[in-house]
């Protein structure tokens, strides 16, 4: 008898007794989900860094001074080239640095509508640093007369409105008195992308707002006024600044936790005092040695498919004795022993089969909720079809040889017995 | 002169339990040819059902020799007698033994299941059994569906399918009424009008008069009777 | 009363009637056991851990000092000799002890060279200011001068001399990259209060932590004696009060001079100087740790349900075969009590021997699990307690449902229709 019959009967079987089948497979069922969804959310982020760094601001540094320090040294355009030299001397691509400084608005005043929230002063094209794009225009000579300024998306927006058309050649006042004209504009960031913090947290998110900003909070991490980080108004003047108050790098996401070290190294030697912003977290996932944590998923995983396992064992055994005079009945009409054991191993493995299959969609669901409440913007899932198919493969052989003892027991029921007894 | 059918030669089936031993059935010797109908009776414990056991291939005999159409099935096998029973023999019980969970259908198509037959040929085969047993209004239904005749011609249909030469049926009328009971001897008949051998185990004298030979068992030991014996002994049991 | 105990006997004997299917239900508790227990001993060994280490940080202490606000080109406030004495000033009278604290980054060279030490000119009292002692040597003394001696933090020890015990490391001496590379001898080395070290580096790695509280939190200092540092600008000046209730007031008079440093505080609205109550922050950052150890507990208790959900189906099953045995039961006189009561003993007897059973299974699992994963598991006895405890839990409720159904069938109908 085909082994496919035999998956089809079973299948029968399974439709007729949906709930009882339900509630043996939960061991499988919770073991695959739970097992599953950190690995759906690992292995979806690790792709999100590769795939949109940029966007999730998975590949900067930010540096500045330490607030704490009495009479720092300042930071200069010299210690950018520093970095920038110890990096590729470690092989590391510099994808962009910059040092700008900072001119804000007096504090307690209102920003009119067309002026910036910050001017950066620093080279024409420094917002590359920031993961900003070229939407129209050039980048500013630090040479030109008039200063030039290329300017971030929204306040584009304001600029070429006043100017009835494009903002490109409009004139833009900064803090300081000056005029500068408008030579470039930047692309508006999506608003997701625009609330990330130098952390790459979403600062909107109510996990950060409640939990996750306090704690850090707590442990110290300054923010201050960087709200003109998360505006998209800011105007990028090109400049020959004598010091800097951010310095700004790019790296690729994967190499940025060897890069760190060389920045404070770099800085240190040059006497520095400074602190270092970057979305640490996605470097902790990149990192192999998150892997090893999967080891508590992974056995989580076969715990609950032990239990799953012993429990379809215990109830096979149950009602392979119940249905002796049915399978007399089959043994009589010409099935052998093997014919009545493939049978309950086709029911094992029906019943692995569809405990994963659930297992899986109840896993995704578990990562789609767990992803709604991390205020990391970059987290998010992937179906991880290696592991699945891992999940399906011990599945099935555990569920198998659970289906062994009663399809044994089964296959030894004296047929002569079963049908006399009745 | 063909061979007989089933040739049984000192064929004896004894049970150990614990320190009990029990003789279900002693030595017997027993020639039946092809096409004939015979009719055994005797009271419940007698040993019919280990007869009929060893005569169906179920249950191994402990000593002689059973030669089923030639063949010595003595030295068969478990999976040889399987298949012996799943080519060779039909079975219709008294408890029609039909699968709860499936249509006549299905319970037609089972041995053509075990012999490896496909899918549509299996289909055919058992609606045309389903046919010539008069039900084939009734396929789809499952046996919680079929009166107690209708179940026991899906048991016949059962072991038409296969094309058997030899049937045994125990009590096949033992659960059903009077007229039920007759449609199914009148199909046991026409079988055998057919070159079917039929064993009828029975405690009915009606039933038994179907048979053209008489066997009767009692404490395990078969012995042939001459019709006009018959009442004598038939009226005794159970 | 003996019917029931005549009936709990039977449970047991229904048992032992059936070792594979009952070492089975036992096998199922005993996983359920032993995954109760490696996840309970990982998220709480963890957290008690954790809150081990926060209270070792001072609950006693107010600390007075700069704020770490990035504003740049905001005025930065003097805070030296001055504002020392008149905290000295406020919190006379209430048994303080005062210390201050200047600091500055250094490269320090024992036997290697380590970049980014925290240099800390420190009053004799500091090791007051927190809950931890030495672990070798002595600390600063009034008589110690300028560099004549400094003090290591015990991680700053084995970063500087890698290999050597603490107290072979009292004696040494380390190179300072300050004017004129001086070289201090070790006198004493300070306790390391973090267990987990590895883990807060791994988040600190852009050293973004900037509390006033942090500085220290990293503990890897080398402490001097107050004059060894230069400048006359503070860093800090922590008072460590005797009891809560001068802390309160010693805050209280604190905070009318300079505003309050809360946990919740928006940092840009802080001003250059604030005092800070180190009690509100562990309180608050204890609270923090418990979200970790709470989804810990989901886990354990989903496995347990899951458990329970799947050993009362298997009961249910059984019992519906064993109908024909209970009703013969009661036509020989057992009442319904004592069904329920057999059916009830038979549940708890499983489901204990088999927490039992996962008792020993969960310790080595534990063991192999932190091996591979390199993390601490905490186990205690009264894992061992709540485990049982658990166990028993799940017996009850699986076999909550099949008593019911015990007790409930009738026993004519059940006979006649088997009789039918």
């Amino acid at each position: 008898m085909r082994f496919l019959d035999d998956v089809v009967l079973a299948l029968g079987r399974l439709r007729k007794r949906p709930v009882r089948s339900l509630l043996l497979l939960q061991g499988t069922i919770w073991g695959v989900a739970v097992s599953l969804f950190p690995t759906a959310v690992i292995d979806g982020t690790r792709e999100a860094v590769r795939l949109r760094g940029t966007d999730v601001g998975a590949d900067r540094i930010s540096i500045t001074l330490d607030p704490t320090r009495i009479d720092p040294k300042p930071l200069t355009p010299a210690d950018v080239d520093a970095v920038a030299a110890k990096w590729t001397a470690a092989g590391i691509p510099v994808e962009a640095a910059t040092g700008v400084a900072l001119l804000l608005p007096p504090r307690g005043t209102a920003v009119a509508r067309g002026a910036p929230d910050a001017v950066l002063l620093g080279p024409g094209d420094g917002f590359r640093a920031r993961g900003l794009a070229l939407a129209s225009g050039r980048a500013g000579d630090p040479r030109a007369a008039t200063p030039e300024a290329v300017v971030e998306g929204l306040l584009a927006e304001e600029v070429a409105a006043a100017a009835g058309g494009s903002a490109l050649g409009a004139r833009l006042p900064l803090p300081d008195g000056r005029t500068a004209v408008v030579v470039g504009t930047l692309a508006t960031r999506p608003a997701a992308q625009r609330r990330l913090n130098d952390l790459g947290f979403d600062t909107d998110h109510p996990v950060f707002r409640g939990a996750t900003g306090k704690l850090l909070a707590n442990l110290g991490v300054p923010f201050g006024d960087d709200a003109w980080k998360r505006t998209d108004r800011c105007a990028w003047v090109a400049a020959a600044p004598a010091t800097v108050d951010w310095i700004f790098l790019r790296a690729p996401p994967d190499r940025l936790r060897e890069a760190s070290p060389l920045v404070e190294a770099a800085l240190h030697d040059a006497g520095k005092d400074v602190v270092m912003f970057r979305a640490f977290f996605y470097s902790l996932l990149l990192h192999r040695d998150v892997d090893r944590f999967q080891a508590v998923s992974l056995a989580l995983f076969l715990a609950c498919l032990a239990m799953s396992a012993v429990v379809m064992a215990s109830v096979g055994l149950l009602t392979a004795l119940k249905r002796a005079p049915e399978i007399a009945v089959h043994r009589v009409e010409g099935a052998t022993r093997r014919d009545v054991m493939a049978q309950f191993l086709a029911e094992g493995l029906v019943l692995s089969v569809a405990g994963t299959l659930v297992g899986w969609a109840l896993g995704c669901g578990l990562a789609e909720v767990r992803i709604a409440l991390e205020p990391l913007a970059g987290m998010t899932w992937a179906f991880p079809w290696g592991y699945a198919l891992v999940t399906l493969l011990v599945s099935v052989v555990v569920g198998c040889a659970a289906a062994l003892l009663p399809a044994w027991r089964a296959a030894s029921c004296d047929p002569v017995e079963a049908l006399t007894d009745e | 002169m063909t061979p007989p059918l089933l040739d049984l030669s000192r064929v004896a089936r004894t049970y150990r339990n614990g320190d009990v031993v029990v003789e279900a059935l002693k030595p017997l010797d027993l020639v039946v040819g092809a096409g004939e109908c015979i009719a055994v009776m005797g009271p419940s414990g007698s040993g019919k059902s280990t007869f009929l056991h060893v005569l169906g291939c179920l249950d191994r005999p402990t000593a002689g020799t059973y030669r089923l159409d030639g063949r010595d099935v003595t030295t068969l096998s478990d999976r040889e007698l399987a298949g012996v029973r799943n080519r060779q023999i039909g079975f219709v019980f008294q408890r029609f033994h039909l699968l709860r969970d499936e249509t006549a259908l299905r319970n037609v198509e089972l041995p053509l299941r075990y012999a490896g037959v496909g899918r549509a040929e299996r289909r055919r085969r058992a609606g045309a059994a389903l046919e010539a047993v008069g039900l084939a209004a009734r396929t789809t239904h499952v046996p919680g569906r079929l009166s107690g005749g209708e179940q026991q011609r899906v048991a016949i249909a059962r072991a038409l399918v296969k094309e058997p030469r030899l049937v045994l049926a125990d009590e096949p009328t033992g659960n059903l009424d009077t007229a039920s009971g007759d449609a199914v001897l009148a199909m046991l008949d026409a079988l055998h009008d057919r070159g079917v051998t039929v064993i009828l185990i029975t405690h009915d004298l009606e039933v038994a008069r179907h048979g053209g030979r008489q066997l009767t068992i009692r404490n395990g030991v078969v012995a042939e009777v001459s019709p006009s014996v018959v009442p004598r002994i038939a009226g005794g049991g159970g | 009363m003996s019917s029931l105990v005549a009936a709990a006997v039977e449970g047991v004997r229904h048992l032992a009637r059936h070792p594979l299917r009952s070492a089975l239900a036992a096998l199922t508790c005993a996983v359920a056991i032993a995954v109760t227990v490696n996840v309970v001993s990982l998220s709480y060994g963890m957290d008690a851990d954790l809150r081990r280490d926060i209270a070792r940080f001072g609950r006693l202490t107010v600390d007075v000092g700069r704020t770490p606000v990035v504003r740049p080109g905001a005025p930065r406030a003097s805070f030296g000799e001055a504002e020392l004495a008149t905290v000295r000033a406020t919190v006379a009278g209430l048994d303080a002890i005062v210390v201050p604290l200047r600091s500055e980054r250094v490269t320090v060279t024992g036997a290697v060279e380590v970049r980014q030490m925290v240099l800390a000119a420190v009053g004799v009292g500091f090791p007051r200011t927190l809950a931890i002692g030495l672990k070798a040597g002595r600390f600063l003394r009034e008589d110690d001068r300028g560099l004549a001696a400094c003090v290591l933090d015990e991680s700053s020890a084995k970063s500087l001399f890698p290999g050597v015990a603490p107290a072979d490391v009292v004696g040494r001496t380390v190179r300072l990259s300050t004017a004129g590379t001086p070289s201090v001898a070790v006198v004493g080395v300070l306790e390391d209060p973090m267990t987990y070290r590895a883990l807060f580096e791994a988040f600190d790695e852009g050293r973004g932590a900037r509390t006033l509280i942090s500085a220290l939190l990293s503990f890897r200092n080398v402490y001097v004696p107050e004059d060894g540092i230069a400048s006359k600008e503070l860093t800090t000046v922590s008072v460590v009060l005797p009891d809560e209730a001068r802390l309160d007031v010693a805050f209280e008079r604190l905070t009318r001079l300079w505003p309050a440093a809360g946990v919740d505080a928006d940092p840009a609205s802080l001003a250059p100087i604030n005092v800070f109550a180190r009690k509100a922050w562990m309180d608050a950052f204890g609270g923090s740790t418990q979200t970790g150890a709470f989804l810990g507990n989901l886990v354990w208790i989903l496995v347990c349900l899951v458990a329970c959900v799947m050993v009362s189906t298997l009961n249910l099953v059984e019992i519906r075969e064993r109908y024909d045995e209970l009703a013969i039961r009661r036509c020989e006189g057992a009442r319904r009590r004592d069904v329920v009561a057999q059916v009830a003993v038979e549940g708890l007897v499983t489901s204990v021997v088999g927490g039992l059973a996962g008792l020993p299974l969960g310790f080595v699992g534990a063991d192999v699990l932190a091996r591979i994963v390199q993390f601490p598991f905490r186990f205690d006895v009264r894992f061992a307690g709540v485990a049982v405890l658990v166990s028993v839990v799940i017996g009850l409720l699986s076999s909550a449902i099949p008593a019911r159904r015990a007790a409930a069938l009738d026993p004519a109908a059940v006979l006649s229709r088997r009789l039918s």
